[in-house]
């Protein structure tokens, strides 16, 4: 079949995250996955959806669902952790709760009836494409270079098929099938702290320092990572964390479809890889040889 | 039997309400039960007690008896399975038959399980009473069946509870066969360094009851051997044991080791070491091993022969060696299967299997066990050295909900066993026991949790969330909140113990279904009753002993098996056995094949157990061996022709049921058939569980839902129910081996039958409860309950007015069977007259 | 057996996530696993307790209800099965409805979700306005200012909402209260009008001064 998939990019991916849309765009075109932005798609509410009633979770979620399917998809790809945990959420809630279900089409003008998989990208390609074949197109391979790769929460949990939510290996398996070294460390799957960014920036910055200094103590020289929350904690807020900690970290944090558009031999500037706060051209450089 | 029509006889019931001390008497209004009941047809006399089951109670039905030549019994009390032998007893010491009793069950079925609906606890348990009446009625004397027994025992598995049982057996001169999986005896506790509180060694104290084993000649053992079909019933069984082969012969082996000595290929010892230690490929699993017989490991073995050299004129090597079946006769079985340890790589935030240094208990077991791999040195896999600093995890895969619901119940006392050792054997050991609970359940246990803190070993209450290893040392750090200090703490130790569940050994899911016995939730082999029959299984004969039925310490195991062995021998010494004579019976003059045309075989297809003489085309009626019948019933409801029925569960006294039940305002209500041994036995799990359901709900009990006979159905839907369900066991449960499957075909015929008369979706269903599913049978009878309130009476009314027609076409024959015509006569004449007197009362009104 | 629940217990056990609390054995393991625990008064196992003791007042005047980063650490690994994070979520609503909360976050939240519900998407500028409006965090939002700065830059900061067709149906469906109920009120609207309108206007000079340069990414 061709890989044909419903796009939703969730609000980050246009403002904090340009660079997670642009380089999700570009490898997945690249590969020959088809992505079709969900027409008139709304933000999932991140955690805040039922701030001030419990339906609203699933009726934002659902929304964007019953969009995708009347525009003819069956898959939804999210490549926001919290999006794609909402949303693939949503349809097992829906598979599962009927009564929830109608209660909530009830509100829709467009009703959901089931027969939608959300799936995050990275699992798309590991599952749809394949890592044995994208193997075959690195052209870049990144020999010698130790990443960590940071799941983060919500791309393992609540669990699921895809990955272990205590050990997962997906963003490992990734990055060496495009020939870089992973590092292994405590801190892969804890948590950020990105959620509470703004209202208690104390509380991020200390978890943020966690992952980094984790991740730096084992040798690792950039961060990978699947979520556009995560990466504004590890990216945006690592200066606040080096000022916490008192000792610089200095380490680029790179969304994994920027890595593999590096290592597939697209341009740094499809890759909006100078939006990033911690400077990427040292890694960039030295990938491009 | 059959001639002792009771016609003549007049009927004098005497009904008897217990109030359970409080258990039914505050939520049924007894009084206002037994009022109810003396208004019964043929009661004569209705009373309460307190206690019925007691002396005085009893006592007050036995003076009752001769005052008013009682010659029926009802009891409004509890579970037939509790107190219908108490019962049966009192009528036989008074001379009356003891089939002429029944059981209302008023209690699991009604008080129990309608809390707060006082008022219709009361109506519903009247309406039991009523049922139970209306069954005495027709009820017919019957004797008991004798039946010789074997005087022979098997005993499947050969730990310390299976040890314990067949030496008891063989000190009482019973012969007893010991059939153990394993190539030698010995279970569980002979991997054990000590034993817990008394620190005797272990394998010190059982290997001299594993010799005694060996050296019986009461016991024939039959080791590396598996149960594989079980037949029969008490006092005669027929069992199939299939001998792996060993490719070493039993009777030539000496047990002298040359073999092992020269063979070149080296295997983890898993069978005793927890893969810790190497085994050759001819091996015994423990120097200790009985039978001392050497086995080959053919999956190991490269076939150099080498050993058929080394045995020499022995000869005891044989490689053409096949599996063989042995068939066992047997007056009763001892089930002693044992337990495995939990496997925690599914736990992944502790990292079995990932870090060297994380093991299981018993791992440690082993490591520090004079006998065991490293002859008791107690070093940790990653560098071979002593940890100085050791935590042990508690409740690994137990008490959690994921894997393993229930408490393992003996891990708190040997994670603190193990502690002891270690600091007596290394006191500058630092060990650390993370617990949610500490158990010690058991004489002088509290004493010895309390010789531990006293010898420093740290408690800490927390469940760990993680341990992490640290790369370069491997040691590992385990993440835990600590209650006391209220506090996320990180512990550093050089290795981690984990106690693992105790779960169900391997292989006892097929074993139980060739014994017919139903295991629990967990899985666990099922006891008849938890506090009065804890060592009998639901089937007569059959025993359970050790952790087969639950995770069980060593003595409470060795107590087991000699309590099995006492249980087993009590039939076994008693040369004869008395059985229920609720067999099925052929009605010569209707049987189909008394006309040398017919081909019918449709009995002969529905027993599972050869008990029907079916001769078609010889003229000859079929014919029903009483001694091997079963009494599920189920060729009853096959039979073409009306032709069987079965004493205790007539068509007539099943029809008397339902129009009882059924008599007053039937479509507010929900009919349930349950067989005996899942549904019904769920049914009072839901009431011992005091799980709540609507009150509009209404069983019958037959032995087997293979009994069910569509007519039952119908005709509770043609009098007008609300909802009808026919439950019985999960069917490869089935406790009559096919009478559920049987079920199953004939009532989905019948569904599609009412689907196409236009029955409303889910008034008639079917359901598969098992004896532990308690939750489950409250949440069917709350579905069906409430549906047919939603419903409405009026609909389901006007609904079954529609079905009528339908439904009297498809009843044309229920007369046939026997009794059935006379019973239906008395209902429905008694319907008729209330029809009148309602009629009077209304004309009376009009005027 | 139906024993007497206290209300609360009976209110939060009504919840999502809630149904499973009196299965809570205090193990302890969601409070090891917590990440936001240092920053809690209690941590999740005792608020467990709380709730099973019907503690309404200490339990939804909590901060830690609003520390909670949904990691899905605790729920994942809870022996019980009891799905803490999501019952977290849920009491937050409840300490809302019952008018309990003082806490950042609380404010952070209804910011977004009022954000969200005028556009049918985020809005960060408008976000940001309304958190900081609410809080009157002077210090917080001056903190920011570094590193908006250089959002804004790198161009990781939107000038112009995005609107989804009729972001009216989620306000009808009830994401938000009506409008009476909103907090900030009318002041706090007009603000974001203006802030809205400048932002466009900025936007709109932006595009005129360097056009083909947007167009190109990076």
């Amino acid at each position: 079949m061709a890989n044909r998939y419903a796009y939703y990019p969730g609000c980050s991916l246009g403002s904090t995250a340009k660079e997670y849309d642009f380089s999700v765009r570009a490898v997945f075109a690249h590969l020959g996955l088809e992505l079709h932005e969900i027409e008139d798609w709304n933000c999932c509410g991140a955690t805040h959806s039922a701030i001030y009633k419990e339906d609203a979770r699933f009726l934002l979620s659902l929304r964007n669902l019953a969009l995708a399917k009347a525009q003819g998809f069956d898959t939804v790809i999210a490549p926001c952790s919290a999006c794609y945990k909402n949303l693939r959420r949503a349809t097992k809630l829906a598979d599962a709760n009927k009564n929830l279900l109608a209660r909530v089409n009830d509100q829709m003008k467009e009703p959901y009836n089931g027969g939608v998989t959300v799936l995050h990208p990275l699992y798309a390609i590991i599952r749809d494409f394949g890592l044995e074949a994208l193997k075959k197109r690195v052209v870049r391979p990144l020999t010698g270079i130790k990443i960590a790769s940071y799941y983060g929460c919500m791309l393992t949990r609540p669990v699921d098929e895809f990955d272990s939510a205590e050990r997962p290996t997906g963003l490992d398996q990734l990055v060496v099938a495009l020939g870089a070294e992973p590092v292994e460390y405590d801190y892969k799957a804890k948590c950020c702290g990105g959620a509470l960014a703004l209202s208690h920036t104390g509380s991020t910055v200390r978890m943020a320092a966690n992952v980094l200094t984790s991740a730096k103590g084992r040798g690792a020289e950039a961060i990978t990572l699947a979520c556009p929350m995560c990466h504004m904690a590890l990216d945006m807020y690592q200066g606040k964390a080096e000022h916490a900690i008192d000792q610089p970290l200095h380490l680029p944090v790179l969304f994994f479809t920027q890595l593999m558009g590096l290592a597939l031999g697209l341009e740094p500037t499809q890759l909006g890889l100078a939006r990033h706060i911690v400077p990427t051209q040292d890694l960039v450089a030295r990938i491009m040889g | 039997m059959t001639d002792n029509n009771d016609n003549n006889e007049e009927l004098r019931i005497g009904v008897y309400i217990c109030h359970c001390g409080s258990n039914i008497a505050s939520t049924v209004a007894v009084p206002e039960v037994v009022e109810y009941a003396a208004t019964l047809p043929n009661v004569v006399v209705a009373k309460e007690h307190k206690y019925m089951c007691s002396d005085p109670g009893q006592n007050m039905i036995k003076q009752d008896i001769q005052k008013y030549k009682l010659n029926r019994l009802v009891v409004g009390a509890c579970t037939v399975s509790m107190h219908e032998p108490t019962f049966r007893a009192v009528l036989a010491d008074e001379g009356v038959n003891p089939f002429f009793f029944e059981m209302a069950n008023i209690r699991e079925h009604s008080s129990w399980v309608h809390t707060h609906e006082k008022e219709a606890a009361t109506y519903k348990a009247k309406e039991i009473v009523a049922s139970a009446v209306a069954k005495v009625s027709f009820s017919r004397p019957l004797e008991m069946f004798e039946v010789p027994v074997t005087r022979r025992a098997l005993v499947i598995g050969g730990g310390i509870a299976g040890i314990s049982a067949a030496l008891d057996l063989a000190d009482m001169r019973i012969p007893t066969y010991l059939v153990d999986k394993s190539p030698s005896i010995g279970g569980r506790m002979a991997q054990l360094d000590k034993t817990f509180p008394t620190m005797d060694c272990s394998i010190c104290i059982e290997a001299p009851k594993m010799v005694d084993v060996g050296k019986s000649k009461y016991i024939e053992l039959l080791s590396y051997s598996e149960v594989k079909e079980v037949e029969g019933y008490i006092g005669n069984f027929k069992v199939k044991v299939e001998r792996k082969p060993r490719y070493v012969l039993e009777d030539r082996c000496t047990g002298c080791g040359l073999c092992a000595d020269v063979c070149p290929i080296s295997v983890p010892n898993f069978e005793f070491e927890e893969g810790l230690g190497p085994r050759k490929a001819i091996y015994v699993p423990l120097v200790q091993a009985v039978p001392a017989i050497y086995t080959i490991d053919r999956d190991a073995c490269i076939e150099c022969f080498k050993c058929v050299e080394a045995c020499g004129s022995l000869q005891a090597i044989s490689f053409f060696e096949e599996p063989k079946i042995e068939t066992l006769d047997v007056g009763a079985i001892i089930v002693a299967t044992g337990l495995d340890m939990w496997d925690p790589t599914p736990l992944e935030e502790y990292g079995f299997g990932v870090y060297d240094n994380v093991a299981t208990m018993m791992e440690i077991e082993r490591l520090h066990c004079a006998g065991g791999p490293t002859t008791g040195n107690f070093v940790r896999p990653s560098d071979g050295k002593t940890p100085k600093t050791l935590g042990l995890i508690q409740c690994v895969g137990s008490r959690d909900k994921r894997y393993n619901e229930y408490c393992s119940g003996f891990c708190c006392m040997y994670t603190i066993k193990n502690a002891l050792l270690l600091k007596w054997l290394y006191p500058e050991m630092d060990i650390t026991i993370f617990r949610i609970d500490v158990r010690t359940g058991g004489k002088t246990y509290e004493e010895f949790y309390e010789r531990a803190r006293q010898a420093g070993i740290h408690f800490v209450q927390g469940r760990p969330a993680e341990i992490r290893e640290d790369p370069v040392t491997k040691n590992l750090i385990v993440h835990v909140h600590n209650a006391a200090l209220d506090r996320q703490m990180a512990y550093e130790f050089e290795m981690v113990g984990l106690a693992t569940a105790a779960i169900p050994s391997a292989g006892v899911a097929d074993l139980a279904r060739a014994l017919t016995v139903p295991l629990d939730t967990s899985g666990w082999f099922l006891e008849s009753h938890p506090k009065l029959k804890p060592i009998d299984s639901s089937t007569e004969g059959i025993y359970l002993a050790g952790s087969a039925q639950g995770p069980k310490d060593i003595p409470q195991s060795v107590a087991q098996g000699s309590a099995a062995a006492g249980r087993a021998a009590r039939v076994l010494n008693a040369g004869k056995w008395q059985i229920d004579p609720i067999v099925a019976y052929v009605d010569p003059t209707r049987c189909l094949n008394a006309n040398p045309k017919s081909k019918c075989t449709m009995c002969a297809q529905a027993c599972p157990y050869g008990a029907v003489i079916n001769q078609p085309g010889t003229g000859n009626p079929s014919q029903i061996i009483p001694a091997k019948c079963h009494g599920c019933g189920t060729c009853v409801a096959e039979c073409p022709a009306n032709a069987i029925t079965q004493w205790h569960f007539t068509d007539g006294q099943i029809l008397a049921q339902i129009h009882a039940l059924l008599a007053d305002k039937p479509e507010e209500k929900v009919l349930a058939f349950t067989c005996r041994w899942c549904s019904g036995l769920g049914a009072d799990n839901a009431g011992v569980s005091h799980f709540q359901y609507p009150a509009n709900t209404r069983n019958i009990m037959v032995m087997c839902s293979g009994r069910v006979d569509p007519d039952f159905v119908l005709e509770a839907f043609k009098l007008g129910a609300g909802a009808v369900l026919v439950s019985g066991c999960h069917v490869q449960d089935c406790h009559y081996i096919t009478g559920r499957q049987k079920a199953d075909a004939r009532m989905e015929k019948l569904q599609t039958q009412l689907d196409r008369m236009g029955l409303t979706k889910g008034r008639f269903r079917t359901a598969e409860v098992s004896a532990t599913e308690g939750a489950k049978w409250a949440r069917i009878m709350t579905e069906m309950g409430e549906m047919v309130i939603e419903l409405g009476p009026e609909a389901i009314k006007a609904e079954n007015e529609k079905l009528r027609p339908h439904l009297e076409r498809q009843l044309k024959r229920i007369r046939e069977g026997l009794d059935v015509s006379r019973v239906l006569d008395i209902f429905e004449a008694r319907l008729q007259g209330v029809k009148t007197e309602i009629q009077q009362a209304y004309e009376r009104e009009q005027r | 057996m139906t024993s007497e629940l206290h209300p609360f217990l009976a209110e939060v056990m009504m919840l999502r996530g809630g149904k499973d609390v009196l299965e809570c054995y205090q193990c302890g393991t969601c409070s090891a696993s917590c990440p936001a625990l240092p920053d809690m008064t209690h941590g999740p196992r005792r608020i467990m307790y709380m709730i099973q003791n019907g503690m309404e007042q200490e339990v939804l005047s909590s901060p830690d209800i609003w520390r909670c980063v949904s990691c899905y650490s605790c729920m994942n690994r809870c022996p019980r099965g009891i799905e803490i994070t999501v019952l977290f979520s849920e009491l937050r609503r409840l300490a809302i409805q019952k008018g309990y909360v003082e806490d950042k976050e609380a404010e952070f939240g209804q910011a977004f979700t009022v954000t969200l519900a005028q556009h049918g998407r985020q809005f960060e500028p408008e976000l940001l306005t309304r958190y900081y409006w609410r809080v009157r965090d002077v210090v917080g939002l001056l903190g920011m200012v570094p590193l908006g700065l250089k959002m804004l830059v790198k161009g990781k900061l939107p000038f112009k909402p995005e609107r989804i067709r009729e972001p009216q149906v989620l306000q009808e469906a009830g994401v938000i209260p009506p409008k009476p109920a909103l907090p900030g009120g009318k002041g706090l609207d007009r603000v974001v009008a203006l802030m809205i309108g400048v932002l466009g206007f900025v936007d709109a000079l932006v595009k005129l001064v360097s056009g083909k340069k947007e167009a190109q990414h990076g």
